[in-house]
Order: structure tokens, then C-alpha cells, then sequence
């Protein structure tokens, strides 16, 4: 019993601190610029990937925290592409915006799907920090996952500082209550807008490169369950809404661990939980937990 | 609602609005392409042609049907679903099992599942349309991938049969050219009911709602009572499709009528043709489904040592076509191309 219990403690935690990197920068683009980018769970993947490949590459034997570097820059250079090529002309639809992300999304999991290593599951765990677990109460506590959850915490409160203390994260939020005033007083928005993108883009690649070598690159299909869970945590928080989205993904995370560790036949049925949550708090609460009055 | 009288009316019109429909550019087009794929299995008794070919064009009038469900939802009422398989999975599940197990005749299931899947679209759309724009978007992806997710599951497999799915089913008809002329009719069918749809009173009232949501609430529409029948009528077509698809292909499995592949296709069928136009959904879908045919038939190509398999790249390709053609031509490629047609065919005439 007392097992089972730490098992949904700390799987919830390490859940949680995963989806509270995504979810940040994905809310944080919706709250900014408006943009609901559906290439965000492709981001997560594709640092798997690019970790994955470049740790192939002869060229980086001994190097190996050269390949992290490359990777996060590589994933903040897309996410810019992303927003300077193709969601900044088409700005003023939403449909087109959505159609667009979704499209690279799909492409992005295509290319990782023809190349040579797309279709098996791979491991990148020459990149886990620590190695081994200690056992607490009879659970095996793995080094990399405390470390990642310690991370994880550090890079939120780093974010949250940076955003309320930092000219550029002023600007953000300058920004993101009114765009036009923004203007008005020399902030150029689509600048910072083109900044909140990349930032989130890096989140993304962080979360890939903390969680995934302890766990394991399943597929390239794995980005879409990614998009899927950080969409509940960030609507459960409150679309645009930074405690929301951390407060969020600690509460899908400890959900998710219960209904795998207490539920019979847990694994299946917990890929059930966000959705289950999205309609939950669209029914009786439309704008999220700590989100503004109205849903755009 | 239904005047007995205007209906009458209309139909004493109808002889001479065929006549001068057909005089239009647009009208004696469509008639054109409607006599091309009518003589086409004609053409040939060739096994290869009529069981490859031809069926090529029974699965284009298939993802046509669905395309254009897609752009009533999407195009004309501004609901944007990217969860569109849900409606084509659970009626070609519904319809494979009472064909299957129940050993329902085949017209009657088609009936059933198309149904079901109306319900689907009520019991999905009552939650979802509080979603607006991009939200919705996600949420309807967010639904697709779940059922995907509860097909596949090892612990249900009992009741929704896994990942196996279900297969050997019998075809839609005896052969593939009386299948290809079932689903010609169909197909015009509901191309004739969506585009008078969208040029009734209840069409405009949906371009309303995508147009300006808040405005045609204050104008005494009941916004959410016309989504939710936007929301029915595409899942019912979408349904229709989705069992016709079951029995063309003889089998259904998760990924095959669930996929998110499936949501993709019709986007990208749609907007190809033209968002908003309900018939570049016909257009876009036999670009696509001869494109798909196209580029597996040219298969390998050796460019110099380089081996590029356009099989295998298909689906990289499509999405580099959706992204360049939202993002350079938001409104389609085919239907803007006809247009010119149509004002050089002007330019001929003299008119």
C-alpha cells in the first residue's frame, strides 16, 4: 500500500513538473499573441529526436552536453521560423493560424517518421545526469527524475522572475493586457511576441531534454499526447494564466499517477483523464481555475 | 416552417433554372465532369482499370463526401474540427460490427451508423461548442485522439476489438463499377443538399455566425441551437462517408478510420479546393486521393545515389502542401483557378 502511494506521489510530481514546462510556454503564447500553436507538442518530440541523432553522430562521442546545447538552440531557432514564417503573416485568422501549426505538427512528425530512426523505440539515456535510485518506503526513487523535478522548479520560478522583473518579460506582459498601448508606448509587439514563441520553444526542448533520457523515445507520434495533456492542463489553469498552467500540470499529474497506480487496468484508462478533465472544467468552469472572465 | 406552397412553386421553377444553370460556366463545368465520371467505367473491362483505377475514383467520391462535411462545419459555420474522425471511425465501426456480428443487410447499417453518428456529433458538440475558434480546434483533436487511444486499448479489445479491428467484410456492391455508381449517386446527392444548404436561409445563418458571432446574437439568432445543427449535418455526411469507407476498404482498425491522418486529409482536401465552397471539397478530394496514387505509383527514384521513395514521403508532402497553400492562398487553389477560367471563358463569349 505504502508503495502504491509513494508510486502516485512521485510519478505525479515528476508528471507534473514535465507538464508544467510545456504548459508555461504554450499558455504563455496563447496569453501574449493569441496564438494557439499546435506544433508545441512537435517541439517536445523533436529535441528527442535531434538529442537522439546527434548522440548517433560520431562526431559528438565525449561531447554529449554539446548535443543539449545544439538541441535547445536548434529548437528555438524553429520555434522562431515558426512564428516569423508562418504565423505572423496570417495573424488575423485564427482558423488559418490553427490550420498551419497543425499542418507543421503533422510534417515535423512525418520527417522524424522517414528518417532512419523513426520507427523504433529509442533510448537517449547517455544523457541522464545521474544515475541510479534510491529506495524510499520499498519505491525505487530514480536520481534523474529528482533531479528533473528539482529543475523543473527552478526553471518556473527563474520564469516567473523573469517575467515580472526583467524589461523584455515587463514587456511581455505589456503586451499581453493590451496590445495596441503596448504599441503606443514603443514596444515593438510582434518582436516580442516572436520572442514569447522561442521562449516557449526553448521550454519545450528543456522538458524533452530533462525527461527523456530517463524515459524513452517512443515514436514520433508521441508529440500529439504531449500537445493533448498540456491543452488540459492550460485550460484546467486558465488559458494565458502562469500559476494557472504550473498549478495545473501538478493537478493532471497527480490525477494521472491515481487512475494508473488505483484504477484496475490504470495505464489504458489514464489516457482518458485529460479529456475527461477538459470537458469536466468546460462544463462547469469555461475559463480555467485562475483564468480572466471571458474565453476568447 | 415548410410551405407546401413555395415548395410547389420551386418545383414548377426548377425545369428552367436547370436550363439556364446549365448555360452558366459553372453549371455546364460541373455537368462536363459529371458526364466524364459517368462514361468512365465504360472505358474499359480490364481488370486492372476497373479494380485499381476505378476504385481510385470510388475512394476520391468517398473523401469527397467527407471533405465537404468538414467545410460545412468548418468553411461555412467557422467551427473548426480537427477531430473529423470521429464521425468517419465510430460509423464505419458501427457499421462493420452489425454487418459483421448482427449480419444486418448492408443499406440498413449504413443507415444505422450514419445515425449514430449524428448522436455522436449532438453528444460532441453540446460540450465542445462552448469552445470557440482554436479551442475548439483542440478539442475536437483532443476527442479524436481519445477514441483512438480507447479502440486501441488492450483491456477493451473484448468490446471495441482492439487493435485487430474487425475485417473481412463484404463489399458494397457485387463489383467495383456498381460500388463506383452507388457512390457517384451519393456523392451528387450530397453535393446538391450541402450547396442548396449553404445557399438557404440556414446557410446564411451560419456565415453569420462565423462571420461575426456576437452580432448575429444580438440579432435574435440562437447561436448555439445553429451550431449544434451545423455540428449533426456535417457528422451525418461525415458518417455516411465514414461507413461507405468501412465497406469500400472491407475492414476497419483504430488507426485506419480513426486516425488523425483521417481529420488531416479532409483539411487538406478542403482547403485545396477552397475553404467555404462546399464543391472545391469535390475538387480538392480527387487532386489528393490521384496525388496519393501518383506519388506511390512513381514509388522509388534514384536521383543520382540518392534514393527517394515518394511512397514513403507522401505524407510530408501533403503537409508541406497544406502549410504553403494556407499560408500563400487562403482560399484554395482550385476553385480561384476555375474562376479565371471562368473569366477568360467570359472573355471568349464576349459577354
Amino acid at each position: 500500500m505504502i508503495v502504491d502511494i509513494m508510486n502516485m506521489l512521485f510519478n505525479g510530481t515528476l508528471t507534473g513538473a514535465v507538464y508544467a514546462l510545456i504548459a508555461m510556454g504554450y499558455s504563455l503564447v496563447y496569453g501574449v499573441g493569441g496564438i494557439m500553436n499546435l506544433s508545441h507538442g512537435a517541439y517536445f518530440m523533436l529535441t528527442g529526436y535531434l538529442l537522439l541523432w546527434m548522440l548517433q553522430t560520431p562526431f559528438f562521442i565525449g561531447l554529449e552536453w554539446l548535443t543539449v546545447v545544439f538541441a535547445l538552440i536548434i529548437i528555438t531557432v524553429i520555434g522562431g521560423l515558426t512564428f516569423l514564417l508562418l504565423v505572423k503573416p496570417l495573424q488575423d485568422s485564427h482558423v488559418a493560424v490553427v490550420i498551419v501549426t497543425f499542418g507543421l505538427a503533422f510534417l515535423l512528425e512525418q520527417v522524424v517518421l522517414i528518417s532512419p530512426s523513426g520507427t523504433e523505440v529509442w533510448s537517449i539515456g547517455q544523457l541522464r545526469l545521474f544515475q541510479g535510485y534510491t529506495m524510499v518506503f520499498g519505491y525505487p526513487i530514480v536520481h534523474q527524475y529528482v533531479f528533473l523535478i528539482v529543475m523543473s522548479i527552478v526553471i518556473v520560478l527563474l520564469f516567473a522572475l523573469f517575467i515580472n522583473k526583467s524589461k523584455l518579460g515587463k514587456s511581455i506582459r505589456a503586451v499581453s493586457q493590451d496590445r495596441e498601448a503596448a504599441g503606443l508606448m514603443g514596444i515593438n509587439a510582434s518582436r516580442i511576441l516572436l520572442y514569447t514563441v522561442m521562449i516557449s520553444a526553448l521550454l519545450a526542448g528543456l522538458a524533452a531534454f530533462l525527461y527523456l533520457p530517463g524515459a524513452s523515445l517512443d515514436g514520433p507520434s508521441m508529440g500529439w499526447g504531449y500537445l493533448l495533456n498540456s491543452f488540459a492542463v492550460v485550460i484546467l489553469g486558465g488559458m494565458g494564466s502562469l500559476i494557472g498552467s504550473v498549478a495545473g500540470a501538478f493537478i493532471v499529474g497527480y490525477t494521472i499517477s491515481f487512475t494508473n497506480v488505483f484504477v484496475p487496468y490504470g495505464p489504458s484508462w489514464a489516457h482518458l483523464v485529460p479529456i475527461i478533465i477538459i470537458i469536466v472544467i468546460l462544463l462547469i468552469r469555461p475559463q480555467g481555475l485562475f483564468g480572466k472572465k471571458e474565453l476568447r | 416552417m415548410l410551405n407546401l406552397k413555395i415548395v410547389k412553386e420551386k418545383m414548377n421553377e426548377f425545369p428552367s433554372y436547370l436550363k439556364s444553370w446549365v448555360k452558366t460556366f459553372t453549371g455546364s463545368l460541373t455537368i462536363f465532369c459529371l458526364l466524364i465520371l459517368f462514361v468512365m467505367p465504360f472505358l474499359s473491362a480490364n481488370q486492372s482499370f476497373t479494380h485499381v483505377f476505378l476504385r481510385q475514383f470510388s475512394l476520391a467520391m468517398i473523401f469527397a463526401i467527407f471533405a465537404a462535411s468538414w467545410d460545412l462545419l468548418t468553411g461555412i459555420s467557422g467551427q473548426i474540427s480537427f477531430g473529423h474522425a470521429i464521425f468517419f471511425g465510430i460509423s464505419g465501426y458501427i457499421c462493420a460490427y452489425l454487418i459483421k456480428y448482427q449480419s444486418f443487410p448492408i443499406w440498413i447499417s449504413i443507415i444505422i451508423s450514419t445515425v449514430v453518428a449524428v448522436f455522436f456529433g449532438l453528444a460532441i458538440g453540446f460540450p465542445l461548442l462552448r469552445l470557440k475558434g482554436p479551442y475548439l480546434a483542440l478539442g475536437t483533436l483532443a476527442m479524436s485522439l481519445i477514441l483512438l487511444k480507447l479502440f486501441l486499448m488492450g483491456s477493451l479489445a473484448d468490446w471495441l476489438f482492439g487493435s485487430e479491428g474487425i475485417s473481412a467484410l463484404p463489399g458494397l456492391a457485387a463489383t467495383p463499377v456498381i460500388e463506383y455508381f452507388i457512390l457517384f449517386i451519393f456523392m451528387i446527392l450530397t453535393f446538391v443538399i450541402l450547396i442548396q444548404i449553404s445557399k438557404s436561409k440556414f446557410g446564411t445563418i451560419l456565415k453569420s455566425i462565423r462571420d461575426d458571432e456576437v452580432g448575429s446574437d444580438a440579432s435574435g439568432i440562437n447561436t448555439t441551437k445553429y451550431k449544434i445543427y451545423a455540428f449533426m449535418l456535417s457528422s451525418f455526411f461525415a458518417g455516411l462517408a465514414g461507413g461507405f469507407y468501412a465497406l469500400y476498404i472491407g475492414a476497419v482498425n483504430p488507426t485506419g478510420n480513426f486516425g488523425t491522418v483521417l481529420s488531416f486529409f479532409a483539411i487538406l482536401m478542403a482547403s485545396l479546393g477552397g475553404l467555404a465552397t462546399i464543391s472545391g471539397a469535390a475538387l480538392g478530394a480527387f487532386f489528393f486521393i490521384f496525388l496519393e496514387y501518383a506519388l506511390i505509383e512513381i514509388g522509388v527514384v534514384e536521383i543520382g545515389n540518392l534514393a527517394i521513395d515518394f511512397g514513403l514521403y507522401k505524407f510530408a508532402i501533403f503537409a508541406v502542401i497544406l502549410i504553403v497553400i494556407i499560408r500563400f492562398a487562403e482560399h484554395g487553389i482550385l476553385k480561384p483557378l476555375l474562376e479565371r477560367l471562368k473569366d477568360l471563358w467570359d472573355l471568349l463569349l464576349g459577354r
